[in-house]
């Protein structure tokens, strides 16, 4: 089991945004993360990377309980984890080299060529060589994107997090970051939780989808076994169904209607 | 492109009929006059014709939902008609709202808000005893040989110490001019003139050199740790950070603070020599003071224990401002505008924390030494 969810309230402060998580990834897979955007998908994944404590409940990472080990302890078994963020997170004063460099040189006493030819090995394999000596703010967004996921797997984690890998990046390129997690899975045997909106992307990745909506958890399953779902949220988004915002509440027309213009014209 | 319009009086009810376009351009003079008649006692009910209406926008249907809470809370009669097709479905778009009062929301009580400012505050005098704790374990943590990343604290000595030399000095050489001269003119009348040196020495030494740097410093360096800070807690690089298991007090903080207490007194020395230097000039130039007697005079002066409390304030002050600028970046509220805020606060507060060290400082010195 790579994480288990027990009974967990995750949230912010005394603010309450998911309930009821009982959950459980198993390793090797990849798991797509499902939700409309503030349905609470960032912040599963922060509760289930250690960095927002759960207001109740038990979260194992690795078998270990994570929010309960001390801080050497949890730094060690994060080690064995990667996070992609949403924006990328790159250190904007560091270039691209000291960006992938930093966790090797942090908790390793590998020599800085060593170092410098693993970073050019993990830019190759997102497709990135010759950007080393950039800094962040001189690649484009799709580009940090792909350096943030060199940074995240530079440890060969057994576990990455990837918090919208492809949202904002043109297909061709998305569909590149998605490949490349695939490889991630198939070659290291890396575990991979991905939150996405995209259906592309999770009929190609997710050997598991978990869907979110209102607080909680509403299905759980393979792509197939959701796609044929009938709970509305989870038909409605693998059957694109746009939300109508005005008929779910009333609009201006019907109160308009309701006047009745007979009256009105005496 | 005016709204005119008929006001016909049908006993207590009023028809308004607006012409030719209604739009964001005088959507407001519809409103106005339909909270004209809202308010008057002799209207029961309005009617807004539509018939004379050619386009209408999104705010036409704003003004008359607003219009329509308006009326229903003054127990009115409010009615729309003869609208074409193209304003139902101008209409058919907005949604309606949920409150049908006027008012958006109830305002909060003003004891309320004292009770949340409490709150907030405490709740802020936490986080900040935490950063506090978790600073000294930073610290101690040192002494296990857990160092700030390597580089991190030359980097930092520079940013802080080094790049602020030349502000610096200019700011106490010119303090030390003025100081020079406001005494000589006073002094002149008693015939002590060589009693400069000794008003700018100590002055200089126990009190404006360490504060005239650290105020400096705090806007300099504090600023810039809070708006750095900031946006790397905006841009989740600390979060990067965390979950990549390592810390980020050890990673930002703790470099940050090595340096600013390193460099301080450094500065401080610096701005007393300097703050001297100019009062030296005035001195030996327009008080007609030989050189060596003005040395002499300042060395006799001074003590090393004017010397050393000063440096002990500017070793205070760097932790405040270092601190601060550190609790105002991690603690960053609002996104990227947050910066800006964060930046302004930790320079006005750690700049008030100085003036309220010192003022104990000085309070304490000497009533020790009268006792
Ligand atoms: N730092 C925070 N403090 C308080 N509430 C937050 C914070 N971050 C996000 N939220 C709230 O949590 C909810 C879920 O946010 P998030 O997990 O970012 O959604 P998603 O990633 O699915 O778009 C949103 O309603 C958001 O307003
Ligand atoms: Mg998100």
């Amino acid at each position: 089991m790579v994480i288990s969810l027990e009974n967990v309230v995750a949230g912010y402060g005394k603010t309450p945004i998911l309930r009821d998580l009982n959950l459980e990834l198993e390793r090797g897979q990849i798991t797509a993360l499902l939700g409309g955007s503030g349905s609470g998908k960032s912040t599963l994944l922060k509760t289930m990377t250690g960095l927002l404590p759960p207001l109740e409940g038990t979260v194992r990472l690795l078998g270990h309980e994570m929010y309960r080990l001390d801080q050497a302890e949890r730094s060690a078994l994060l080690r064995r984890t990667g996070m992609l963020f949403q924006y990328g997170a790159l250190f904007g004063s560091r270039t691209v080299f000291d960006n992938i460099a930093l966790p090797l040189r942090e908790h390793t006493a590998l020599p800085e060529s060593v170092i410098a030819e693993m970073v050019r090995m993990k830019l190759a394999l997102v497709g990135l060589e010759g950007l080393e000596a950039r800094l962040p703010s001189e690649i484009s967004g799709g580009q940090r994107k792909r350096v943030a996921l060199a940074r995240a797997s530079i440890l060969d984690p057994e576990v990455i997090f990837c918090d919208e890998p492809s949202a904002g990046l043109d297909p061709i390129v998305a569909a590149g970051l998605d490949d490349t997690l695939r490889r991630f899975q198939s070659l290291f045997g890396m575990s991979l939780v991905v939150v996405t909106h995209e259906l592309e992307s999770i009929k190609f990745l997710a050997d598991r989808v978990i869907m979110l909506a209102g607080n909680a958890v509403v299905a759980v399953g393979t792509v197939e076994e959701l796609s044929k779902s009938a709970i509305k949220n989870v038909y409605d988004f693998f059957h694109r169904v746009p939300p109508d915002y005005v008929t779910a509440g009333s609009s201006m027309l019907e109160w308009v209607e309701k006047q009745g213009e007979p009256k009105a014209d005496g | 492109m005016s709204v005119a319009t008929d006001a016909i009086a049908v006993q207590s009810t009023q028809v308004v009929a607006p012409q030719g376009d209604l739009n964001v351009h005088n959507a407001a003079q519809l409103y106005e006059q339909l909270d004209v008649l809202a308010g008057r006692g002799d209207v029961s009910a309005v009617v807004v014709d539509f018939s004379q209406v050619r386009a209408m926008d999104s705010s036409a249907v704003a003004v008359v939902a607003l219009a329509k809470g308006l009326f229903e809370s003054a127990g009115k009669r409010f009615d729309v008609r003869s609208l074409s097709a193209e304003h139902r479905q101008t209409f058919a778009l907005m949604p309606m709202r949920s409150v049908a009062t006027g008012k958006v929301e109830a305002s909060e009580h003003p004891l309320e808000w004292a009770g949340q400012q409490v709150l907030a505050s405490w709740a802020g005098m936490q986080r900040f005893l935490d950063l506090l704790t978790d600073t000294i374990f930073v610290v101690l943590g040192m002494f296990r040989r857990r160092m700030p990343p390597k580089g991190a604290i030359t980097e930092q000595a520079v940013a802080i110490g080094v790049n602020a030399l030349g502000i610096v000095a200019l700011l106490t050489f010119l303090l030390g001019l003025i100081m020079a001269f406001q005494a000589a003119h006073q002094l002149r009348q008693f015939g002590a003139n060589i009693f400069v040196a000794n008003l700018v020495g100590i002055s200089m030494v126990r009190e404006f050199g360490p504060m005239m740097t650290a105020i400096i410093v705090a806007g300099r360096t504090g600023s810039a740790i809070a708006a750095e800070l900031g946006t790397m807690q905006v841009q989740e690089e600390i979060d990067a950070l965390r979950a990549m298991g390592l810390d980020p007090n050890r990673y930002l903080l703790l470099p940050r603070l090595v340096a600013i207490t390193l460099m301080q007194p450094a500065l401080t020395l610096m701005a007393n020599a300097v703050g001297i230097f100019g009062g030296f000039l005035i001195g030996t130039m327009y008080l007609d003071l030989s050189a060596p007697a003005y040395i002499n005079q300042t060395i006799e002066a001074l003590s090393m224990g004017d010397v050393l409390n000063g440096l002990t304030k500017s070793v205070v002050f760097a932790w405040i401002i270092g601190l601060v600028g550190c609790y105002c970046g991690f603690n960053i509220e609002g996104g990227a505008s947050g910066v800006g805020r964060a930046t302004t606060r930790a320079v006005v507060t750690s700049i008030f924390l100085i003036i309220v060290a010192d003022s104990i400082f000085t309070t304490a010195s000497t009533v020790l030494k009268m006792g």
